[in-house]
């Protein structure tokens, strides 16, 4: 039965194509006619400029791959005649007629056949493309690449990426201008808001103060208010009051401990080696790189310094002061494959390139990369700077890396095997991104100039990629939804132009991240309510264009810290060595301190998504799974903090039942309860209390939870206390 | 990342009461609308694909198999001693053989299995009589001699096997399975490896879930215990009655609900509302899949005494209520490691798994469960047909046993939609290095998921750049080996 509608379906869809296709090799017979003409008349100025500006990346991005020559369907697709020339089945392109264009049907996905195969075109690209054959699908003239007369406007695929929009430079936009323009509070509203308006959506109202303080607070320190802080943010009518709560987090120690861990997940940070065998596998100093992480961003240290010290602060002068040398924890901390060398500068060279441009350079390790302008040479050019740095015993106890004596030439490794050696290439840094007089590097392995290389505000991808991470870290999506991929198969950013602005802002600032994180958090779009809109929805299903806040669920370690800070027990000491944290007495340190076993992960972690050790990690999956709940259920973790939650002293001269339960919500979920909460709670507790004592079925010697204890229990259960609106 | 599974939810592999069923109803209204379309189809596309990435999915194409059990003999079992009988190399007994392949030691001259071979079934199959319950199934086997892989070591031939990649991090087969597949029992883990004792060489990365997301990671149980509670994490709670627990969540459920409704309701609210609902289940149905004190007489007999006969039992108990994936590793470290004492030490390894992989098989196949459940047996790799040359240190210096073979050994697969009663391939007559129609892991790999419903070549996700899979540039399908 299944073969057979599945026969049925084949033959429906041959069917439709050869409609589709004879339908437009009749429009195009009749069309030709006035082809020369409408070709000219559709190569204006304004089209040529909307072809260059849209199409010529898009096709040459998303098609040349296969369609640069005939042999994908006989289909090319590298000049406007080779487009109405078409493939074996006719013309592809119907100038002005984007219903009969193949290749408007195809990249809708309606029906076979579907392009590009890997993926669908986002909706702008869809739309731009129909835009273009509607205009009669203008073409520069056809000149060739070298002036010599070719018939045809050829692209090149070779060099297809040069016009990628991450390999331009970053430029700095102006704002848009918007119609609604009480809505903006800062610049970067206007470019969110010209979208919106593109789209005929307007942004949600402001979060009220309560939603917008525990959102900021979470956002920026990774923990709750308390409730004295919200009641002082509600009720503060100065206009600044907003300010000051953003000045009080961005000073706050745990500022650093936050946007630290979300450093530490681009830098695959573990305190262990994985698997070698019997030998040790503990780093027992991976932490000094932990905390000066936390430090730098805590000091603001300017990202471009943040990064050079991470790659080579062992050639800057740093006096007799060795601790910033543990800045070099993010190459030296990764798995050590059973300490093959290759595996391990090949994992430095991932973490490296995609943490910081967004680049999958390691793809390159067997052959050129297939999609980007990474040849397999430059894999092992920058292969050569990790092979020419040794690890030297130091006596700071860090794990720092230093320039070998002699530094090493690198060879090709042929299809990646060490054993086959092919030509010598210099260490340099990448082809596309060096220009045309790139230079081999000068001083010693050579780390140093590549710090720079990636530190430079010339580099395009170094600070759109902190930008959209930062940006992710916020809206819980970024501009580019690939955050450690900014290739040519990514796909384009949301919103390119803030972006861009963004990314200039930062650089203007030297480099400040805090300078950053104030725009973004002064910002309208930031401080939009998270309620959903149905009407926006269908429009923009994905809140691409932000039309409210996300909604966000706290992450494994601020789940974990919100429940100590909940029940009063929370430590806040800064850094120190890692603890082991699934073991009693349980630790009271915030999360960012546990013990990362590498290796053996303790499932709690993997449970709630945290982020794998193994390799760099772009992102936080973010799923719901029953052992999340049994864990919170059932652990004994969850049953100490209950039990302290529930003996708070500030409840401890309370004796009336719904000002006992008010006062548990402010601690919880810092702020009071509505009427209806308080009876709910009330309704549970006289039920409960209403009952006969159980015969004890919990195991013995466990202590139990008393009725009070269980409803607390509850509130720390619900979703309000892991959702951030 | 995307998942290529999308588009190709035509099929409708679970009909909505078999999927309640399954999931002891364990879906609320919201999330029931969420996997099963208007029209009643599976949607993994939606939004339910990032709530509940365990949720079912259809495969490429309809397939027979549905679950697998891996049988892993780790440490590598010798095949010209169980499944790969070689009548010359008991001729060539203490002879130089002209071939010596290089393996991790050195070894000397041929060594005779010291274990009888007998025919089974109609196929007439040899095996030896170290498996001579497993063999009274041999006509629904298909018994492949000709495999051979990459490396004469533990570790990266366990990572082949296990993830098709010898050393860099790669999700493994089960995580595949799952995320592509999705599990049928909400109230379980969708991936289990039990390994009695501790782990493996290699640990957990022999289930990792790689780049996948983490609920893809097998769930380790250590069925050295057989208390639930030791098994699985936070399965019982201790402080409170089941009765007492209720009543809490039907508490939380009103809040919750309260608080949902003041935001106009939304998927991710409601998903981990349910997610309470499926772990309360899961603290019943997990105690009871793991009690196999619940089979009848007659069955506990079949598999017989003993830790391998008990976790065997409990992955025929676990697919029953629709584990994707179980892996059964014999012992912790590597116990078919035998570089020395064969005779003895396989002798009684197989003493330990025979029975209960026979008793699996009968069983499977009396309830109808056969053709859905694929069986796979095999090791990392096997043994030298030669005697290992002593060497301190590294053995015993008795000179009976085998060093590592990569060259070519021996593995099985039955029901799934496998050709049973078949020999596919073969190694040379010494059992050295396979020769005729070689199978390489990745082969094997690529074969798994055609029996599962998958083209091994879509069967991607996209990471760091580019669309990963279980095969990476590899792999060919069997055809011989699919029924």
């Amino acid at each position: 039965m299944l073969l057979a509608s599945l026969t049925q379906h084949v033959r429906t869809t041959l069917a439709s194509l050869l409609v589709a296709a004879i339908g437009s090799l009749l429009w195009v017979t009749a069309a030709q006619a006035q082809e020369s003409k409408a070709a000219s008349e559709a190569a204006t100025a304004e089209g040529i400029e909307f072809f260059e500006k849209h199409i010529r990346p898009l096709v040459a991005q998303n098609c040349l791959s296969c369609h640069g020559d005939k042999k994908q369907g006989g289909l090319q697709l590298d000049s406007r005649s080779a487009m109405l020339e078409g493939s074996d089945s006719g013309p592809v392109v119907a100038p002005g007629d984007p219903e009969h264009s193949l290749l408007i049907q195809a990249v809708r996905y309606a029906d076979d056949p579907k392009m590009p195969p890997d993926g669908k075109l986002p909706d702008e690209a869809i739309a731009a493309l129909t835009t273009w054959v509607k205009m009669g699908a203008p073409w520069p003239k056809d000149v060739g690449p070298t002036g010599s007369g070719s018939t045809k406007s050829r692209m090149n695929p070779a060099d297809a990426w040069k016009s990628h929009w991450a390999f331009q430079p970053i430029a700095k936009p102006l704002a848009p201008k918007v119609i609604c323009v009480d809505w903006p509070r800062a610049e970067l509203d206007y470019f969110v808001l010209d979208k919106l308006e593109q789209q005929k959506l307007a942004p949600s109202p402001a979060a009220d103060r309560h939603t917008l303080i525990r959102r900021a607070t979470y956002d920026v320190i990774g923990l709750p208010p308390t409730a004295e802080e919200v009641e002082r943010f509600v009720q503060d009518s100065a206009p600044n009051a907003f300010d000051k709560v953003i000045e009080r987090l961005l000073t706050s120690p745990h500022y650093g401990e936050r946007w630290g861990r979300h450093w530490l997940d681009v830098a695959r940070y573990a305190d262990t080696k994985g698997y070698v065998f019997t030998q040790d596998r503990s780093y027992p100093n991976a932490y000094r790189y932990r905390d000066w992480v936390v430090k730098s961003f805590n000091d603001d240290l300017p990202y471009d310094q943040f990064l050079i010290e991470q790659i080579a602060a062992d050639r800057l002068p740093h006096g007799s002061d060795k601790t910033s040398l543990a800045a070099m924890g993010f190459l030296t901390v990764g798995r050590r494959f059973l300490n093959n060398p290759h595996d391990i500068i090949d994992d430095r060279l991932d973490v490296l390139t995609r943490g910081t441009m967004g680049l999958t350079v390691t793809c390159a390790r067997c052959h050129d990369h297939k999609y980007d302008p990474i040849p397999t040479k430059d894999y092992y050019s920058l292969y050569g700077v990790l092979a020419s740095s040794v690890e030297p015993a130091e006596p700071a106890d860090v794990m720092t890396l230093a320039d070998a004596e002699q530094p090493i030439v690198p060879h090709v490794f042929v299809r990646g095997n060490a054993g086959n050696r092919g030509e010598a290439v210099p260490r340099q840094f990448l082809s596309a991104l060096a220009g045309e007089n790139r230079q081999p590097f000068g001083q010693g392995s050579g780390r140093l100039d590549l710090a720079r290389a990636i530190a430079s505000p010339d580099n395009p991808l170094t600070a759109r990629v902190i930008v959209n991470r930062v940006w992710l870290y916020y809206f819980d999506a970024g501009f580019v939804r690939t955050p450690s991929d900014f290739g040519v198969r990514s796909q384009p950013p949301s919103h390119p132009e803030l972006l861009d602005y963004l990314a200039s802002s930062l650089i203007e600032s030297n480099w400040s991240l805090k300078h950053l994180h104030r725009m973004i958090l002064n910002s309208a779009t930031y401080q939009q309510a998270s309620l959903d809109r149905p009407e926006c929805r269908q429009v923009d299903n994905e809140n691409r264009l932000l039309w409210r806040m996300n909604r966000k669920r706290l992450d494994f370690e601020a789940i974990r810290d919100s429940l100590l800070a909940a029940s009063g027990q929370l430590d806040r000491t800064l850094g120190g060595p890692a603890i082991e944290l699934t073991s009693t007495p349980w630790p009271k340190r915030r999360t960012l301190y546990g013990l990362i076993d590498r290796q053996n992960l303790p499932s709690l972690f993997r449970t709630f998504d945290f982020a794998g050790p193994d390799t760099h990690s772009p992102q936080r999956f973010n799923t719901t799974v029953p052992q999340q709940a049994l864990y919170l259920m059932n652990s004994p973790f969850l049953r100490d903090q209950v039990r302290s939650l529930a003996a708070h002293d500030s409840l401890g001269t309370i004796t009336e039942p719904p000002r006992r339960i008010a006062q548990l919500y402010r601690l919880a979920l810092s702020r009071l309860p509505s009427d209806p909460e308080i009876e709910l709670g009330l309704a549970f507790l006289a039920a409960e209390d209403a009952r006969p004592a159980e015969s004890n079925s919990a195991t013995a010697g466990e202590p139990t939870l008393s009725n009070w204890e269980r409803y607390a229990h509850i509130v720390l259960l619900s979703n309000e206390f892991v959702f951030v609106d | 990342m995307e998942n290529n599974l999308q588009g190709e939810q035509h099929a409708t592999l679970l009909s909505r009461r078999d999927l309640l069923r399954r999931s002891g109803m364990g879906f609320g209204s919201l999330a029931l609308t969420q996997l099963l379309g208007g029209s009643g189809e599976l949607n993994s596309a939606s939004a339910a694909e990032s709530l509940n990435p365990l949720s079912p999915k259809i495969a490429h194409f309809p397939a027979k198999a549905k679950h697998v059990i891996h049988l892993f003999m780790n440490g590598g079992p010798s095949h010209v001693d169980t499944f790969d009988p070689k009548p010359e190399l008991t001729r060539r007994h203490g002879q130089e053989l002209p071939i010596n392949l290089p393996t991790e030691r050195k070894t000397g001259s041929a060594y005779a299995s010291p274990f009888k071979f007998q025919k089974y079934g109609q196929s007439g199959i040899e095996v030896s009589e170290l498996f001579s319950h497993t063999a009274e199934s041999i006509d629904d086997i298909a018994v492949i001699r000709s495999m051979h892989g990459d490396s004469p070591n533990h570790e990266p031939s366990l990572l082949l096997m296990n993830c098709g990649e010898a050393r860099l991090i790669r999700p493994s087969m089960g995580s595949w399975l799952t995320y592509g597949l999705g599990s049928e029992n909400q109230n379980l883990p969708g991936f289990i490896a039990m390994c009695p004792g501790g782990y493996p060489i290699q640990e957990s990365q022999n289930w990792q879930s790689g780049f996948l997301p983490g609920v893809h990671q097998g769930t380790y149980i250590n069925t050295k215990f057989t208390e639930v509670e030791q098994l699985i994490e936070h399965i019982n709670n201790k402080f409170v009655s089941r009765d007492q627990q209720r009543r809490q969540l039907d508490l939380l459920e009103q809040l919750n609900q309260q608080h949902a409704q003041a935001r106009g309701g939304e998927a991710q609210l409601e998903s981990r509302i349910q997610s309470f609902e499926l772990a309360y289940r899961m603290q019943m149905d997990a105690a009871d899949a793991f009690d196999v004190s619940r089979e009848p007489q007659h069955i506990l007999d079949m598999y017989g005494k003993g830790t391998q006969a008990r976790q065997i039992l409990i992955a025929r108990r676990l697919v029953e209520r629709g584990v994707r994936f179980v892996q059964v590793w014999h012992g912790e470290g590597q116990p078919w490691d035998n570089h020395d004492d064969i005779e003895v030490r396989h002798r009684k390894l197989a003493g330990q798994c025979d029975q209960a992989i026979g008793a699996l098989l009968k069983d499977l196949k009396a309830r109808g469960m056969l053709d859905e459940t694929l069986v796979i047996w095999g090791g990392e790799f096997g043994r030298t047909p030669t005697v290992e040359l002593p060497k301190k240190g590294s053995n015993d210096g008795k000179i009976n046993g085998r060093d590592h073979n990569h060259h070519g050994f021996t593995m099985w697969m039955a029901g799934g939609g496998v050709r049973g009663g078949y020999v596919h391939g073969a190694t040379d007559e010494f059992g050295f290095q396979a020769t005729e129609n070689r199978v390489h892991v990745h082969d094997l790999h690529a074969t798994i998921l055609h029996l599962m419903g998958f083209d091994h070549e879509k069967l991607t996700y996209r990471y760091a750049g580019r669309d990963f899979r279980l095969t990476d540039v590899h792999g060919r399908v069997v055809k011989e080996l699919i029924a």
